[in-house]
């Protein structure tokens, strides 16, 4: 197990290295010139130069991507140039945000999928099956940002039981009771996806494990349903629990950016979306760069917890 | 060109469809408020003290440096803690602000109209308490002008630029008063300082504590309000400033907040979450106003949607062909069609709310796509041509950009001009643009949004001195004729004489039509009914000191 651990740790540096480099070089490629964005075509061709020299744009390439990673090595991502800050401390920031309605979705959508697939194996063949495949495969085919549009249209606007968006009231002090009011449609949203993802997982483990010859062994020699239950469970946990992280960090990640973005949540998709925009390299870098560090956190962790559920990984 | 709105329209889009859907329903009882002239918001009555004002904008801001105003937004925000010299009074509803001292009293300048000299106001004070003086007015110019200076910012100057590149020297005459010197005449020095916040003027002290970059997070300044908090992305609560040398604000607080998703705007506005709410999609001004809790203004604002004609090359560089492209161009459709009558057809380069702005100006040609053809063969292109037309679908902050070019295709279509759509991200477009229009790549006109608050963005567009890369003349306007006036302009012996020579200069650039005017925005607002006592600016700045709140 230790070997097997240290070889998939060492495998992080290569790929978040590539990570960065693929980072640098699409915005390197991307069309536009960051002066003109930040200056406005009223400067003059001197202060435009000026700028660029004291951002460094005029280093040959692979100078710059060296000094970047040599600054990224020293936990220094660099300043935004949009903001006029540390890059590190803004992305920090809005990670935490995005954190808060990460994890809670992540926990409504595994504990709520785990379950639902659960139930629909047990049920194997009734109507909870059918009805519960139906509506997850409707659930799933929806993008966050539809959902989240028809949320905010339905408990916002009609009834007006949540919030349109943002993440605290615009007056008051930030209470917990005013988070969870302002977290239930965005958490709803990003959860409902990666929901119905790891009840279908679920529910397909489950059934591949319950027509293993070893169960029918165990029930052969009289072993009581409520054991058998437990082994199918312990059997197909890993498959479970590889796509539980998947989808967290594609929670984190991905569905997260368009949910912020609707409901105005502080995050790092709505960041990411304010850095495209004002092309604010260091920024979008940097977004990318903790991104893919976090990510790649998330599914070493997951082959970590697998090797430790399933011995035969650890091969 | 003008400031950059980012908006995210897709999922906005959706979302004003489904809100229209309940526009219709049972549960839109209530009357519909009307729009027209939104007068009633100004009706005269008792202020009252006190209450919140929550105003959503279009865009994230990111910071609270004026000088440093990247967008619209920002300065919208911004000319609420922010003032300069002197300003124009965007409290009162009136389609032309009027120039009203701010922190000068007073201006004088000398017979050859190259001397400022400001009296500034006694006893005013920064939020932060240091004095504002004449020193402070120094400060403030070396920032804009002096790269050997601590505290010069690049972004500052940037923004200046073309302005600061005219002023020789400034001196600190005593704590009251402060002298500019011009290198030229420069008559058009108030409706420059007027028309945007990057002349506000900040305090000295805040920014030696904070900052260059610091500053921002914080934003000290002189005006009715102060900043309490500003959290990036989500809000900024402006508290009344107790110590404003005016009349203080009714308000205790005004909240701005950032609702990029033009949906989601819609739904905070009909949900009551916000008072004001700016960039309102034409798609759901009948939901707002059918909610009955607020109403939309279209009152105009200085922002011309406009084809800029490569004036350059065959075939645009003739004449008839631009008059016949600017009458086979059917205005009233798009303004009808697309706007919902939250536009105007387009009459000229300034906006409503620009002093240039030409009231007496009718639709710049008559639809006529007969008589256009015939220009057409008379041009020598009697079966038409095909040409490209660059453009960016967002960015230029008219809404729908890409439906109205759309239009604007089909229209030219139908008397044989075939145009190829050339759509590209805002950000590769303006990097584009500001070069110039291509010569030998078959480009036949741009696109771009023209508006500022200041006149002087005639000169921007048409002087031939702003040829790119210098100006915004990129489809290669120019003409002596205007050039002249322009100049004379400058020499004038006073303001108003020079917008008067600004006007002259538009209805000679009108003439060849150099530019083809497609609409003006109407720049849409949703009021909420408990915001009394203002109205919208036709400005890009706004001004909401001098509302309060019932209800």
């Amino acid at each position: 197990m230790r070997r097997y651990a240290l070889g998939r740790i060492l495998m992080v540096v290569p790929v978040v290295l590539g990570a960065t480099l693929a980072v640098f070089v699409l915005t390197q490629l991307a069309p536009g010139d960051p002066t003109a964005t930040l200056l406005g075509p009223n400067a003059s061709d001197a202060a435009r130069e000026s700028l660029r020299r004291s951002l460094g744009l005029h280093d040959p390439l692979y100078v710059q991507y060296f000094h970047y990673l040599g600054h990224l090595l020293r936990g220094d991502l660099g300043r935004s140039i949009e903001m006029r800050a540390p890059v590190l401390t803004v992305v920090g920031d809005r990670f935490g945000s995005t954190l808060v309605l990460g994890v809670t979705a992540g926990v409504v959508a595994i504990v709520g999928g785990v379950a639902l697939g659960m139930l629909s194996a047990v049920r194997q063949g009734t109507v909870t099956d059918r009805a519960t495949t139906v509506v997850s495969l409707f659930l799933m085919s929806m993008p966050a940002y539809w959902l989240s549009i028809v949320l905010i249209y339905v408990f916002a606007v009609q009834f007006r039981w949540f919030p349109t968006g943002q993440m605290h009231s615009v007056t008051g002090g930030p209470t917990l009771s005013d988070l969870v009011w302002h977290l239930v449609l965005p958490a709803t949203a990003a959860a409902v996806a990666p929901l119905t993802i790891i009840a279908r997982v679920t529910r397909s483990a489950l059934l591949e494990v319950a027509s293993a010859d070893f169960l029918l062994a165990l029930r052969a020699r009289g072993v009581p349903e409520r054991r058998v239950l437990r082994h199918t469970v312990k059997n197909a946990l890993p498959s479970i629990v590889t796509m539980c992280g998947l989808q967290f960090g594609y929670l984190l990640l991905g569905s997260a950016l368009f949910v912020e973005i609707v409901f105005n949540w502080p995050g790092i998709g709505l960041q990411t979306y304010n850095a495209v925009a004002s092309r604010d390299f260091p920024m979008i870098a940097g977004i990318v760069v903790v991104s893919s560090v976090v990510f790649t956190l998330i599914n070493l962790a997951v082959d970590l917890l697998t090797a430790a559920l399933d011995p035969r990984v650890r091969v | 060109m003008r400031y950059r709105h980012g908006s995210l329209r897709g999922a906005g889009l959706v979302l004003a469809l489904l809100l229209v859907g309940t526009a219709c329903g049972p549960s839109s009882g209530g009357d519909a408020a009307s729009s027209e002239g939104a007068g009633s918001s100004t009706t005269p009555g008792q202020a009252k003290k006190g209450g919140t004002i929550v105003f959503a904008t279009a865009a994230d801001w990111p910071g609270m440096d004026p000088q440093l105003a990247s967008s619209g937004v920002a300065m919208v925000v911004q000319n609420h803690v922010f003032e300069g010299l002197v300003t124009r009074d965007r409290t009162i509803d009136t389609d032309s602000a009027p120039i009203k001292p701010a922190l000068a009293t007073s201006w004088t300048v000398s017979p050859d109209g190259r001397v400022y000299t400001f009296k500034l106001r006694q006893g005013v004070t920064f939020h932060d308490g240091t004095p504002f003086n004449a020193a402070a007015v120094e400060f403030n110019f070396r920032r804009w002008r002096d790269p050997t200076f601590k505290f010069y910012s690049e972004v500052a100057a940037g923004n200046t630029a073309s302005l600061m590149q005219l002023v020789e020297s400034t001196r600190v005459v005593d704590d009251a008063t402060f002298e500019l010197t011009m290198k030229t005449p420069s008559a058009g020095l108030i409706d420059r300082l007027t028309g945007t916040s990057f002349y506000y003027i900040v305090s000295p002290a805040a920014v030696e504590k904070y900052g260059n970059d610091g500053f921002a997070q914080h934003g000290v300044g002189t005006g009715p309000f102060k900043v309490a908090q500003f959290v990036r992305g989500q809000r900024t609560r402006l508290v009344r400033n107790e110590k404003y040398w005016g009349k203080p604000t009714n308000l205790d607080e005004v909240v701005f907040r950032p609702i990029p998703d033009a949906g989601a705007r819609v739904a905070a506005v009909v949900a009551g979450e916000v008072d004001i709410a700016m960039e309102i999609p034409p798609d759901s001004i009948a939901t707002i106003e059918s909610s009955g809790s607020a109403k939309v203004t279209k009152l105009g604002k200085p922002a011309t949607f406009t084809i800029m004609p490569n004036m350059r090359e065959a075939p645009f560089n003739n004449p008839l062909v631009r008059e016949a492209v600017s009458m086979a161009i059917d205005r009233k459709a798009i303004v009808d069609n697309l706007f919902s009558g939250a536009a105007s057809e387009g009459t000229q380069l300034f906006g409503k709310g620009n002093p240039g702005f030409d009231p007496s100006l009718g639709v710049q040609s008559k639809y006529d796509p007969k008589r256009a053809k015939e220009l057409l063969a008379q041009a020598g292109y009697p079966n038409g041509f095909t040409t490209k037309m660059p453009c960016s679908p967002a960015g230029t902050g008219i809404p729908a950009t890409d439906q109205v070019m759309e239009a604007i295709q089909s229209d030219l279509a139908k008397v044989g001009i075939k145009v190829q759509l050339d759509m590209t991200e805002w950000n590769a477009y303006i990097t584009r643009w500001l070069k110039g229009i291509p010569q030998g790549q078959g480009i036949g006109a741009w696109c771009m949004a023209i508006g500022t608050d200041d006149a002087f963005i005639l000169s921007m567009y048409t002087h031939s001195k702003n040829s790119p890369p210098v100006g915004w003349a990129t489809g290669w306007y120019s003409d002596p004729k205007v050039d002249k006036l322009l100049d004379a302009a400058d020499a004038a012996p006073n303001y108003d004489g020079y917008i008067k020579l600004y006007r002259d200069a538009q209805k000679v650039m009108l003439e060849d039509l150099g530019y083809i005017f497609v609409l003006h925005d109407t720049g849409p607002y949703a009021v909420s009914n408990r915001v009394k006592g203002w109205v919208p600016a036709r400005s890009w700045l706004q001004d909401v000191s001098r509302a309060w709140v019932e209800g």
